[in-house]
């Protein structure tokens, strides 16, 4: 049975992760009182990229090839560890916790910078310094909020996490959980290419992620995209079923029904971050490259104030 | 109560002139000032014949009375003053008449601070002097001095915060901020002890004594002379007051010593900073800090160092008002404040030259004026409780002060010969004189002030 | 209901690194505003802890909204409006420190207050969490030390009274009304000579560039 949970698990992501985006974007061009593009329209851009043909810089190597099919098959493997339309551990959850996911993150986030250097391209390149840069100052953030959910649950399981939030509510509404949330968001703006950080044009003054697979296309670049956009899902499902609103995930005992039923929920529970990040979007402007970094600060001041507010409070 | 009023009637003079200063009729506010400063200094001699008198609004001791009548003396000679250096002035950065408004204002504060029996209400007091005192440091509108005036106000205000947060210590520890019942019993934990110790921190902002002196130079380098002379004859004492009070309601050997420190602290920058300067009225702002920091000595020591603390006050006082009058002379005879732009004086304008000699002998302590006898009993004192070791260390740096004034004012006097100036009024030369005849005159009242502060020594 | 102190407490040591990181003066104003409707609410909460006093805490509260939540801003806002065409654009362009490790020290100092005051203090007076507004009362020194311009210097000094009523109210109950009374009434004066001074000293600046260090030195 768990494992059909699992493959369900990762089907949904898989399948339910463009729509996500598209909603979002759809969302943003109704902001702006635009038409906009239908909610299908990534569909439709993985459809044509998947028809077209690739095309591999002369100079690079095998690296550059099968960088987006092991990003998407870490990004597979993580949907299947973590909780997302369950709150209790399915057949491959024991085999990372919290902080293994951090390090397949990390794992999927290298072998991109990778296959983006391996173009050869001046704009990859770009890219990935700037995102590298920004990561390697990301990536204390969120061990600090790992480690303080680890403090509340004495462990650092995310199914527990999970149990531990929605069944206390002195945990649920303390000072530390509301800064470890507040930290945790603005990661999330940072890895999921929000607007203060980054805006989605092709500038290249501004770019950040959008410049590493410059020189993909085909079906290579539907890939990459792909993986992109589960990325995306799988960080805000965790940001949502973790730490924000941690009710109503099925536990073991509510079987196979409610497990569907929780999928649209999950759904509905996306649609409200999405509109914040929309909301954010449309009236936020960009920060200067260098001043992302003053954003990181105060991301890190949050995520170290809650525990100082752990230790004080006590 | 009613008969007790009689406290507040030099705070009363000068509010109510404050008040008439806002009528706009020609002349009123200069008349009405002077007639004002010269009733409160009545008020102030009357009552240094008044018993000491404590209720749950007043504290008046000694030091009080003392401390009324430096102000009021200074307050006089400085509203006379005023009146003619600021006649050729122009370019004000308010209305003439707000000039002697904020005057009035600020000089009610200093009355009302060294009356009131709550510390909470000698915090606003002093408080109330820095507000009301920011805007006459910028008189002379130029950047420079509108620039010190900012830091004046940010850096005294911060120092305020921190004696506020002294007060809140206080009184959580103790329950009551009144002095009376302070003084007779307090609390021997350590939240109080922090209390007074910020306290002395904070007030010591106010009164230029060591880590947070950095505003004192700037505003009494930049601000007008009559403004220079009352900040540092009495706005420092009044501030020093409160650290003394501050001392008095805990008299452990912690505090003591801390505020020694402190005072050495400021005697050892003031003397080394004070051989490097080159602007006189920032020379005679580090002689100021240097005096402050030997009456804060006294007060840490107490007995025989209070008395010599008192007398500072009321002969420092005196003395260096006529000081700051007699930079205002230099200042619009040569148009700098640069110790080099300044040569033979004393051919010049003879009778600001000679004053100008002697006061700097005076407040740096030499033999026959007040500070004199004020810096031999702090320094019997401090040898008596402390051994010679001690004493002999601040003899270096008082001497350190004395050579450097006395060098640097002597080249101002004494070099090369110069066109007799005549631009002064009589009024303008004579006050210094007068004042420094009273700093002088203040050595014969010793024993009147031994009798005044017999209760605390 | 030392958990709602708690939040607020905290929620003032965000909106200070929030001004910490803000470079526009409008917006400091605004932040500084918000964190005194913040001490307000303290104040009511106070009052309805202590029977006794609640009155007097009641009108200090009404005190500080008017005077440092809507008087002392707008005061401060309408010096900004006289100064400059687009006081929206005015900013910190001098800061001494950069925003980012100005925030990190910020984070330094109030680690530094919660170990000085669970070292020091806390044997004696048992209030859990007392080092918040220790640390917010360093967090606004800082924020004076940091910046140049003397509208932010003016609200860190702002900023820090805050601190100190809520210091003193937290830690020990309250300093008697009259005191508190005065203080206000100082601030309100404060603020209202300084904000001439200020801008005063901003246009000065904004027209003939700042060249007062060569006198103000030694």
């Amino acid at each position: 049975m768990l494992y059909l949970y699992s493959f369900i698990e990762i089907l949904y992501v898989a399948l339910a992760a463009p729509l996500v985006i598209g909603v979002q974007r759809a969302i943003e061009e109704r902001i702006e009182s635009k038409q906009g593009p239908s909610v299908f329209q990534p569909y439709y851009d993985l459809a044509k990229l998947f028809r077209k043909e690739s095309l591999v810089p002369l100079v690079s190597s095998p690296v550059f090839r099968f960088g987006p099919y092991f990003v998407l098959m870490l990004y597979a493997f993580l949907a299947m560890i973590l909780p997302i339309i369950t709150a209790f551990p399915l057949a491959y959850a024991p085999a990372a916790d919290f902080i293994g996911g951090g390090l397949f993150f990390g794992a999927a986030a290298a072998i991109k910078k990778f296959s983006a250097i391996d173009s050869r391209s001046n704009y990859a390149h770009l890219g990935t310094s700037r995102a590298a840069s920004i990561g390697a100052l990301a990536e204390p953030i969120t061990v600090l909020i790992f480690i303080m959910l680890g403090v509340l649950s004495n462990t650092n399981n995310p199914f527990v996490i999970n149990n531990v939030l929605r069944s206390s509510p002195q945990w649920y509404f303390s000072l530390v959980h509301g800064f470890v949330s507040a930290a945790f968001f603005m990661v999330l703006l940072i890895e999921t290419g929000q607007l203060p950080i980054e805006s989605h044009t092709n500038g290249e003054l501004g770019m950040i992620d959008q410049a590493m697979p410059f020189e993909y296309s085909g079906q290579d670049l539907a890939v990459y995209k792909w993986a992109s956009y589960m990325k995306v899902f799988i960080l805000m499902s965790v940001f949502l079923n973790v730490y924000m609103i941690p009710f109503g995930v099925p536990l073991a005992h509510s079987g196979f029904l409610s497990i569907i039923v929780y999928m649209g929920i999950h759904l509905l529970k996306l649609l409200g971050l999405i509109i914040v990040f929309a909301l954010i979007n449309t009236t936020v402007s960009k920060f200067r490259l260098y001043k992302n970094f003053d954003f990181l600060a105060v991301a890190f001041a949050l995520a170290f104030l809650a525990s100082l507010a752990y230790y004080i409070m006590q | 109560m009613n008969q007790h009023i009689m406290y507040l009637l030099p705070l009363l003079f000068s509010l109510s002139g404050a008040v008439l200063c806002i009528i706009p009729v020609r002349y009123l506010e200069r008349t009405v000032s002077v007639l004002v400063s010269f009733l409160s200094l009545a008020a102030a001699v009357y009552l240094l014949f008044q018993p000491n008198y404590t209720d749950n609004f007043f504290y008046v001791d000694g030091l009080s009375k003392l401390l009324m009548l430096t102000i009021a003396l200074v307050y006089f000679s400085t509203v006379l003053y005023s009146m003619a250096y600021f006649k050729r002035k122009k370019n004000f950065l308010f209305q003439y008449r707000l000039y002697y408004f904020l005057m009035n204002i600020f000089v009610a504060a200093m009355f009302f601070s060294v009356v009131v029996d709550n510390l909470g209400l000698i915090w606003v007091g002093i408080e109330a002097t820095t507000v009301s005192s920011a805007l006459l440091v910028a008189t002379e509108n130029d950047q420079v001095s509108i620039e010190s005036a900012w830091r004046y106000v940010i850096i005294v205000s911060v120092g305020l915060a921190i004696s506020l947060i002294s007060m809140t210590f206080i009184y959580g520890s103790a329950g009551t901020l009144s002095m009376h019942e302070l003084i007779i019993h307090h609390p021997e934990n350590r939240v109080f002890l922090i209390g007074t110790l910020l306290g002395l921190v904070g007030f010591g902002t106010k009164a230029g004594i060591f880590p947070m002196h950095t505003w004192l130079p700037d505003v009494h380098g930049k601000a007008p002379s009559p403004v220079s002379a009352i900040f540092s004859g009495v706005l420092l004492p009044v501030a020093l007051y409160a650290m003394y009070r501050m001392i008095q309601i805990n008299p452990s050997v912690t505090v003591r010593l801390f505020s020694m420190i402190l005072g050495i602290l400021t005697i050892i920058s003031a003397a080394l900073l004070m051989a490097v300067q080159r602007n006189y009225k920032r020379m005679f702002a580090y002689s100021s800090m240097e005096n402050m920091g030997m009456i804060l000595v006294g007060f840490s020591l107490g007995g025989y160092g209070l008395l010599g603390a008192g007398i500072i006050i009321v002969s420092h006082g005196l003395a260096k008002s006529g000081i700051f009058f007699l930079t205002g002379n230099i200042l619009t005879a040569y148009h700098t404040t640069d110790m080099k732009g300044v040569n033979g004086l004393l051919s010049r304008m003879p009778r600001t030259a000679f004053t100008l000699f002697l006061a700097s002998m005076a407040v740096t302590g030499a033999p026959p004026f007040g500070i004199f006898a004020g810096e031999f009993f702090i320094f019997s004192a401090l040898i008596a409780s402390y051994g010679w070791g001690i004493a002999l260390f601040l003899l270096i740096f008082v001497a350190i002060a004395f050579i450097s004034v006395n060098f640097k004012v002597g080249k101002m006097i004494f070099t090369s010969h110069d066109e007799p100036y005549n631009g002064h009024s009589r009024i303008e030369t004579w006050i210094p004189v007068v004042n420094l005849t009273l700093s002088f005159l203040s050595l014969l009242c010793i024993p009147f002030f031994e009798m005044l502060l017999k209760n605390l020594l | 209901m030392d958990q709602i102190f708690e939040i607020l407490g905290f929620l003032l040591i965000v909106l200070t690194l929030f001004m910490q990181w803000e470079v526009y003066v409008k917006s400091t104003i605004v932040l500084f505003a918000i964190s005194s409707f913040i001490v307000a609410i303290f104040l009511v909460l106070l009052g309805l802890r202590n029977p006794q006093e609640e009155y007097l805490l009641f009108v200090l509260a009404g005190l500080t909204v008017v005077v440092r939540g809507i008087t002392i801003p707008v005061i401060i806002n309408k010096a900004l409006h006289r100064l400059h065409e687009k006081p929206w654009r005015v900013r910190e362009d001098k800061p001494i420190m950069g925003i980012g490790g100005s925030i990190l020290v910020s984070l330094g100092l109030i680690m530094l207050s919660y170990f000085l005051y669970q070292g020091s203090l806390y044997g004696i007076l048992k209030v859990k969490s007392g080092s918040v507004p220790i640390a917010l009362f360093l967090q606004a020194s800082l924020l004076i030390i940091t910046h140049k311009h003397a509208y932010i210097q003016m609200i860190g000094f702002l900023v820090m009274e805050n601190a100190v009523v809520m210091l003193s109210g937290w830690v020990f109950g309250g300093l008697p009304f009259i005191v508190e009374a005065g203080v206000i009434l100082d601030l309100l004066g404060l603020v209202v000579v300084s904000s001439l001074i200020m801008r005063v000293r901003e246009n000065t600046i904004l027209h003939e560039g700042d060249n007062y260090n060569t006198e103000l030195r030694g």
